[in-house]
């Protein structure tokens, strides 16, 4: 029988029968123009390794001087949220594309260069689970924009807009893990929007 | 024993004890995966890496433990970054660690560090100076020995085979003296 390459298998189990589920992120996103940052390095399984250890983080800094920018939604909604569509492509190979939903709301002059800058830009996303843990979508090929209307008056004010990936081109991995330079400030970067500013 | 117990012994007594010699080898090889080539001639780097297991460790429970500094009230709920190679390192003040409080005094401009000072209501105190250990090393016979640790007979060893003549030294510490102004 031929050798078949495994790009991965499974390491270890899951016991969710009676773990009560959390369900919800906090309702923030922290935008970074992808073209921000200065070095991200992503830390993956290694299948290779004799006794291999689950790894699915990223590390990344910005550019000298460049920040991420907060976007805020009531904490009791839910318009903030993160998910991705699993597709295996012609090729056979696996691949991601990531979504984050967002609220913009008003019709002055600040939200519509808010919108055309998603529209014609490209953005990493971070969101944090209400667990801790902070996720980051369109890491490797960035987020922007798909087809939407935008209604202020029939949706009260504002629109869910949804950032995700180009369909040409979508992610090689899952949303990736943050881990922080300095392990266990993971939060503290996210609050500070992963500026790189000179204090 | 313990490592410990081995450690509070002495590298001098160790040595020259077989049977504490043997137990030290194999604490070792515990620690550090291999037992050393040529365990007579390494002997002195090898204890200080030895011993230096553990001291790394338990000053990191101290610093964990002990706290020098105290922020001001406002103090504790922002975050906190100082930057090293252009790289932010952040924490929120009430998680700020006697490490992270000195290196926050440390690194930044000169007015960076003095309007972070407003922060604090008591400043860190500046790491304990650890006393100066002589950690010169002189091979005698082949084998390397701290010259602090070195006994009359080996220094006298060490002089013939390197032409050092100890003029009018005649007590340990004197012919130790001659022997570092050589180095």
């Amino acid at each position: 029988m031929a050798v078949i390459p495994l790009c991965a298998r499974l390491l270890v189990g899951q016991e969710s029968a009676c773990v009560p589920l959390k369900r919800k992120y906090f309702q923030q996103a922290v935008v970074i123009n992808k073209a921000d940052i200065e070095t991200m390095t992503v830390t993956r399984t290694d299948f290779d390794n004799p006794t291999p250890t689950c790894n699915y983080k990223v590390n990344f800094t910005l550019k000298d001087g460049k920040t991420g920018f907060r976007f805020t939604g009531p904490e009791n909604g839910n318009s903030y949220f993160g998910r991705f569509n699993k597709t295996t492509s012609d090729l056979g190979f696996a691949s991601y594309t990531h979504e984050v939903q967002m609220l913009i709301v008003g019709a002055d002059e600040a939200s519509k260069c808010i919108l055309e800058s998603f529209d014609k830009g490209s953005y990493i996303v971070a969101l944090q689970f209400s667990d801790g843990t902070v996720e980051i979508y369109g890491q490797e090929n960035g987020l922007s924009t798909g087809d939407y209307t935008y209604s202020v008056a029939e949706n009260g004010g504002g629109s869910l807009v949804i950032l995700n990936s180009n369909e040409q081109t979508p992610e090689s991995y899952l949303p990736l893990i943050y881990e922080s330079a300095v392990p266990g400030s993971e939060t503290e970067d996210f609050d500070a929007l992963f500026a790189n500013t000179g204090s | 024993m313990t490592r410990e117990e081995l450690i509070a012994i002495g590298s001098h007594k160790v040595r020259r004890d077989e049977t504490l010699m043997a137990f030290y080898l194999k604490e070792f090889e515990k620690l550090f995966g291999r037992k050393p080539n040529c365990a007579a001639c390494t002997f002195v780097s090898d204890w200080r890496r030895f011993e230096q297991v553990k001291e790394s460790a338990s000053s990191k429970n101290i610093l964990k433990m002990e706290k020098t500094f105290q922020l001001n009230n406002n103090a504790k709920n922002i975050i906190h970054t100082y930057r090293v190679d252009k790289r932010p390192i952040r924490t929120y003040g009430y998680k700020m660690t006697e490490e992270f409080a000195k290196a926050y005094l440390e690194h930044g401009t000169p007015e960076q560090i003095e309007a972070r000072k407003q922060w604090f209501r008591k400043l860190p105190k500046e790491a304990v100076e650890v006393a100066e250990v002589d950690e010169t090393i002189i091979t005698v016979n082949g084998e390397e020995v701290f010259l602090s640790d070195a006994t009359g007979k080996q220094m006298t060893a060490y002089a013939k085979e390197n032409g050092i003549d100890f003029g009018e030294a005649k007590k340990v510490d004197d012919k130790r003296e001659v022997i570092r102004k050589t180095l």
